[in-house]
């Protein structure tokens, strides 16, 4: 179980995270949502170490991150939500970096390498550098990358930008299945029809904020006859009023 | 530490180190299944570069005719000079690496160790920093031969001592750079601390090569005996034991420097390694969150072209690393060589007319030497990063585009040298044509050394740079770099003094001189038009 007790980040002024707390359960596929800025990716490069909150503590199975860094770095395959790092490498030689950080076995590591790439097609160009492909091919480096060690939790920020519509259905379909198994998969999206047919949990932010925490259809209950996206831009878009909120935390169980 | 990881982390850092080579290598093998581990080519030629600095320096030593037995003095010293320069070229070299380097951020959500990442940093830097140390190599192999003690016993002592110092001299690096990141003063000024080591180092690997060069020339003749200079403390100890291992004063004076380093080890590994992450982790997000903002083509309004194209090519030179390196390529060494004779009073007032030859090709010369790997114009091109490609993109010709660059850099390059031209003109009294053909010879000598260097950058194109000494240190890197300096001063400075001593020549003689000064740069010019015309500007014909 992944928990953010009262997590807090800023840049200078900028509070990029003001005490937000949330929990997601193993089984989950957990949805960030929010416009630009929101604090989606602040939220989640908190969580792989990128960051350090100013306050609060994020917790993995009870264990504070903050003490346990390496070992939950090691449960944690992350799509960051760039994906123009380690350019220079080949595709292969990034893998084979990452297969030593995570101490793969050789054998097991041929074995999910070759899942991997054939799945998302990318055999081809294993020893081209990363600086040659495409946004999506790049995107599909990295995703083979973090799936690698087959980590119970998965983190991406924005895992599906960029992905032909065959690699972008089978990653769909890859994380349903994690989380089937009982595995955690956190992800930031801004479009709320993959939110709708992926996730069983979401969280909105807004601005640093939690506005809602909970499921798709206990928000839509209390939005009776409104599509997602509506009730998403009542909450976090342009005309968002701060009632929105005390509405939330008074009648949901686990909302803010 | 887990020594996968390590090694790993060591490969790919190989990699970034000269990204030059990979991209030959790979270029090369293409995207065959059959890829040899890239890193062992750029590994095979740092050693090989290695070798050569070891032979090169080892030989200037051993035909220096001196037995450095009986030199403790010149040995230290030496040793003293070696360690020094590769101290200063270190300061700003460990600053890049650690505290500058964009590609911590990259590491963070991986489980790689804190101490990994770091002996993975250090195999770059001693890449990085050997070939200025490796001399002291050759030293300690040639005190020790000429001792007339068993060759197996020197290699070893040698091979000892030479670890020895070099990892006493970088962990004194990182924890000096460690401690002095850590200042608020530092921390508050971080650009001008950047420009300060940078500037440091410079200076200090110039001044130390012209040093240490200086003084072997100077050698006698074989069997005579030089008077020998002034030991330098610490370090005469690694002669005194070359000649007699078993000094227990020079043992004892060891002693206390391994006690140093075993210190310093313990330092690094207990306190700095482990806060290191955490202490970058701010400065790391909260730089990536600025920079983001940063970008020259957002600033367009509806203005000309001309005038946006200026307003992001001055936005484009605004590092302070770049400029400092423009001040002082163009100012220090000038002022070196030309400041004690203008104060002892050098004047060109009356000067006969004929030495108009030697003001002329001056000026040319002058131009060549203010204009290197590190000049704005060697790297304006880079400069635009991505906004290279997205320029491709835009309506309008990448011709006009490339050659407005040329021209801008061209033109910041000409500012110091001219001003500077003035005032010297002004203290020494020079009449007016000659200081008219300085800087005819200044513009046209300008003009071609910044061809060759903005047409350079095009060729070494870097547009996902992470720190300007990225582009700095393409092509032959710094060392290369201190021997085209020095080319261009020998050359120069010789051609220069000939012409001058020729000067006075009349008749024939004295004519073709003439005709062969005005000439030379002035088809050097017209040939390197013509052939960059065909070679590199038809490449823009068509957009």
């Amino acid at each position: 179980m992944i928990e953010f007790k009262h997590v807090s980040k800023s840049y200078g002024k900028t509070e990029a995270l003001k005490d937000v707390s949330f929990q997601i359960k193993p089984g989950e596929i957990f949805g960030l949502i929010g416009h630009n800025g929101a604090g989606k990716s602040t939220a989640i490069k908190s969580l792989v170490s990128i960051i350090e909150p100013n306050s609060g503590e994020i917790l993995i199975d009870g264990n504070p991150l903050h003490e346990n860094r390496m070992a939950i770095k090691k449960r944690i395959g992350y799509v960051p939500d760039s994906p123009d790092m380690f350019l220079k490498l080949t595709a292969t030689e990034y893998w084979s970096l990452l297969a030593s950080a995570y101490e793969l076995k050789e054998d097991l590591y041929q074995k999910n390498l070759h899942y991997l790439m054939k799945l998302f097609d990318m055999q081809e160009h294993k020893h081209s550098t990363i600086q040659s492909f495409s946004h999506g091919m790049r995107q599909k480096t990295f995703v083979i990358g973090a799936l690698l060690s087959d980590p119970d939790i998965w983190v991406l920020d924005e895992p599906l930008t960029g992905l032909d519509p065959q690699a972008a259905f089978d990653l769909k379909e890859m994380m349903k299945r994690h989380a089937e198994e009982g595995n955690i998969v956190l992800f930031s999206t801004h479009a709320l029809e993959i939110a709708q047919q992926l996730c069983n949990h979401i969280a909105i932010l807004k601005k640093g904020e939690l506005l809602y925490d909970g499921t798709i259809e206990e928000l839509k209950s209390l939005n009776e006859n409104q599509s997602l996206e509506s009730i998403y831009l009542k909450m976090a878009g342009r005309d968002a009023q701060d009632n929105v909120k005390s509405q939330g935390s008074s009648e949901g169980g686990e909302h803010q | 530490m887990r020594w996968t990881p390590t090694l790993e982390l060591i490969k790919v850092n190989l990699i970034y180190s000269n990204p030059q080579i990979v991209q030959k290598k790979r270029k090369k093998e293409g995207k065959g299944e059959k890829t040899t581990e890239i890193y062992k080519s750029v590994l095979l030629q740092n050693v090989i570069l290695f070798a050569v600095f070891l032979f090169l320096f080892g030989s200037l030593f051993l035909f220096s005719g001196l037995n450095f037995t009986q030199y403790p003095g010149l040995t230290s010293t030496n040793l003293f000079l070696f360690v020094l320069l590769t101290f200063l070229q270190g300061m700003n070299s460990v600053y890049n690496l650690f505290y500058q380097s964009k590609d911590l951020i990259n590491y963070l959500p991986l489980p790689f160790r804190q101490s990994e990442w770091f002996v993975a940093k250090f195999s770059v830097l001693m890449l990085t920093l050997l070939p200025f140390l490796i001399p002291i190599l050759g030293i300690f192999l040639i005190v020790g031969i000429q001792a007339n003690r068993l060759f197996i016993g020197v290699v070893l002592q040698a091979l000892i001592f030479f670890i020895f110092i070099l990892s006493l001299l970088f962990l004194l690096l990182v924890v000096l750079i460690h401690y002095l990141s850590q200042l608020p003063l530092f921390k508050r000024n971080k650009e001008l601390f950047q420009t300060i080591f940078y500037t440091i180092s410079s200076i200090g690997m110039f001044g130390a090569i012209f040093i240490i060069s200086n003084r072997n020339t100077a050698a006698s003749l074989p069997g005579e005996l030089l008077p020998d200079s002034k030991s330098v403390p610490f370090f005469v100890n690694f002669h005194t034991l070359l000649v007699d291992p078993f000094d227990k004063q020079a043992l004892l004076e060891l002693s206390l420097g391994l006690i140093l380093l075993l210190f310093l080890v313990v330092l690094l590994f207990k306190v700095i390694i482990p806060t290191f992450f955490n202490d970058q982790l701010n400065e790391q997000t909260t730089a990536v969150k600025r920079s983001a903002y940063k970008s020259g083509v957002q600033e367009v309004k509806s203005r000309s072209l001309e005038k946006t194209l200026l307003k992001y090519n001055f936005g484009l030179v605004q590092n302070a690393t770049l400029i400092t390196q423009q001040i002082s390529s163009t100012v220090i060494f000038p002022i070196i060589f030309l400041a004690p004779q203008i104060i002892n009073g050098l004047s060109f007032e009356g000067l006969p007319l004929y030495y108009w030859k030697s003001f002329f090709w001056a000026g040319f010369v002058f131009a060549l030497f203010t204009v290197n790997a590190l000049s704005i114009v060697s790297v304006i091109i880079s400069l635009d990063r991505e906004n290279f490609t997205y320029m491709k993109s835009l309506p309008f010709s990448m011709k006009s585009y490339l050659r407005f660059k040329f021209w801008f850099a061209y033109g910041l390059e000409l500012i110091l040298p001219l001003l500077l031209s003035i005032v010297i003109f002004f203290f020494t009294h020079t009449p007016l044509l000659f200081a008219g053909l300085f800087i005819s010879g200044l513009l046209l000598g300008m003009y071609c050394i910044s061809l060759v260097y903005f047409v350079r950058d095009y060729r070494l194109l870097e547009l996902d740079w992470q720190t300007i000494t990225e582009l700095f240190n393409r092509g032959s890197g710094a060392f290369g770099r201190v021997i085209s300096m020095f080319v261009v001063m020998i050359v120069g400075g010789a051609s220069t003094a000939g012409i001058t001593v020729l000067s006075s020549l009349t008749g024939t003689w004295g004519t073709m001189l003439a005709i062969g000064v005005l000439a030379l740069p002035i088809l050097i010019g017209g040939g390197l038009t013509l052939y960059y015309k065909k070679k590199f500007w038809s490449k823009f014909e068509i957009s």
